[in-house]
């Protein structure tokens, strides 16, 4: 069954629009309506079709969220990327470019993969952790998922995932970055 | 009173922690301000403790409120640091049920140090490591809630 957008993306989208709102950031507001517009208009027109739909509205669909993707990534980038060492006078390490780029280019992977094959994930949240790494986290209904990107680029990733009540799915790995956008794929593939 | 001169206060056993008690951190505004939601604990305030560090650092309820936990931060304003609570009996059950490495342990600091003031409450939550972090944070995250009063101010 093809689903082209999920009530979780639609809440996720309807969160960071709030929270935009508190910054009182209208030019992020402005294109996060129009975004949610098209896509609640999608989805509608889907559902009309009995699930029948065209290839150029599936590629339509599928390029809005992309869209959407680098909207909220340029999001979860602001005030972090670029601290320096010790930016809180206590040791804490500093988020580089590099292990953001890393982060961000193993999540657009993931996710590009999954959409082209109509596999409905929301975009989860990018945030950074004590230690200078990233953490990747998804928690929906249906499965969570948290991947862990440390700054050193020799140190393997490492990831826990469960599917909801579903104890014999659950994925515990520390991997190399090169193989973990293939793991996660095969696993959320996996539990749909 | 001589007991109360830091340098008397002992390290207390793991059966003084009761399942009512809990644990407090102090946690800086640059892990929650890009949250989605205030009220939903990420996993991301969690790591393994930095070299040097046995463990990951918190104050316990028998000697602190989480007012003492804020004021002991280098700026003590919920507009720069929230202050969240794990409760010591639930994460006892979540160590048991996942199986989960973790100790608690009373870690009193009795002389301070350019970091650390003197603390008799300060205890440390011990085992997570780079090899089994990624479900550590996850778990911790469940038990996680912002301390009564103490949820960080969103500006």
């Amino acid at each position: 069954m093809i689903k082209m957008v999920s009530e979780e993306i639609a809440k996720s989208l309807l969160k960071r629009l709030e929270q935009i709102s508190e910054e009182e950031n209208y030019k992020d507001i402005n294109e996060l309506i129009k975004n949610l517009l098209r896509l609640y208009d999608k989805f509608k027109s889907d559902k009309k079709s009995k699930g029948q739909i065209s290839k150029s509205k599936r590629s339509s669909a599928i390029q809005d969220l992309k869209n959407i993707f680098k909207h909220e990534i340029e999001n979860y980038s602001k005030n972090i990327v670029g601290l320096s060492d010790n930016w809180d006078s206590q040791g804490s390490k500093g988020y580089n470019i590099d292990t953001w780029e890393r982060t961000i280019y193993l999540l657009k992977n993931i996710l590009f993969n999954l959409w082209d094959n109509m596999i409905d994930i929301p975009i989860p949240t990018v945030l950074p952790s004590p230690d200078g790494s990233f953490d990747i986290n998804w928690e929906t209904g249906i499965f969570e998922l948290l991947l862990n990107i440390p700054s050193d680029i020799q140190e393997p990733v490492s990831l826990y995932g469960e599917k909801i009540g579903h104890k014999e799915y659950e994925i515990e790995v520390r991997s190399k970055f090169e193989l973990v956008e293939s793991v996660v794929i095969e696993w959320l593939k996996m539990i749909q | 009173m001589a007991k109360d001169d830091p340098v008397n206060w002992e390290i207390e056993p793991i059966e003084n922690f009761l399942n009512a008690h809990f644990l407090y951190r102090g946690i800086h505004r640059i892990f929650w301000i890009n949250w989605r939601d205030l009220t939903k604990i990420e996993p991301n305030l969690f790591a393994v403790p930095k070299p040097g560090e046995e463990g990951l650092s918190t104050d316990w309820s028998k000697y602190a409120a989480p007012q003492d936990t804020l004021d002991r931060l280098r700026i003590p304003d919920l507009k720069t640091n929230g202050i969240i609570a794990l409760n010591v009996g639930q994460l006892r059950t979540i160590i048991t049920i996942n199986k989960l490495p973790l100790n608690i342990m009373h870690d009193p600091i009795r002389i301070s140090t350019e970091i650390l003031q003197v603390n008799r409450a300060h205890t440390l939550i011990i085992g997570m490591n780079k090899q089994n972090k990624a479900k550590i944070k996850r778990n911790l995250a469940k038990i996680a809630n912002w301390a009564d009063g103490y949820k960080p101010i969103h500006h």
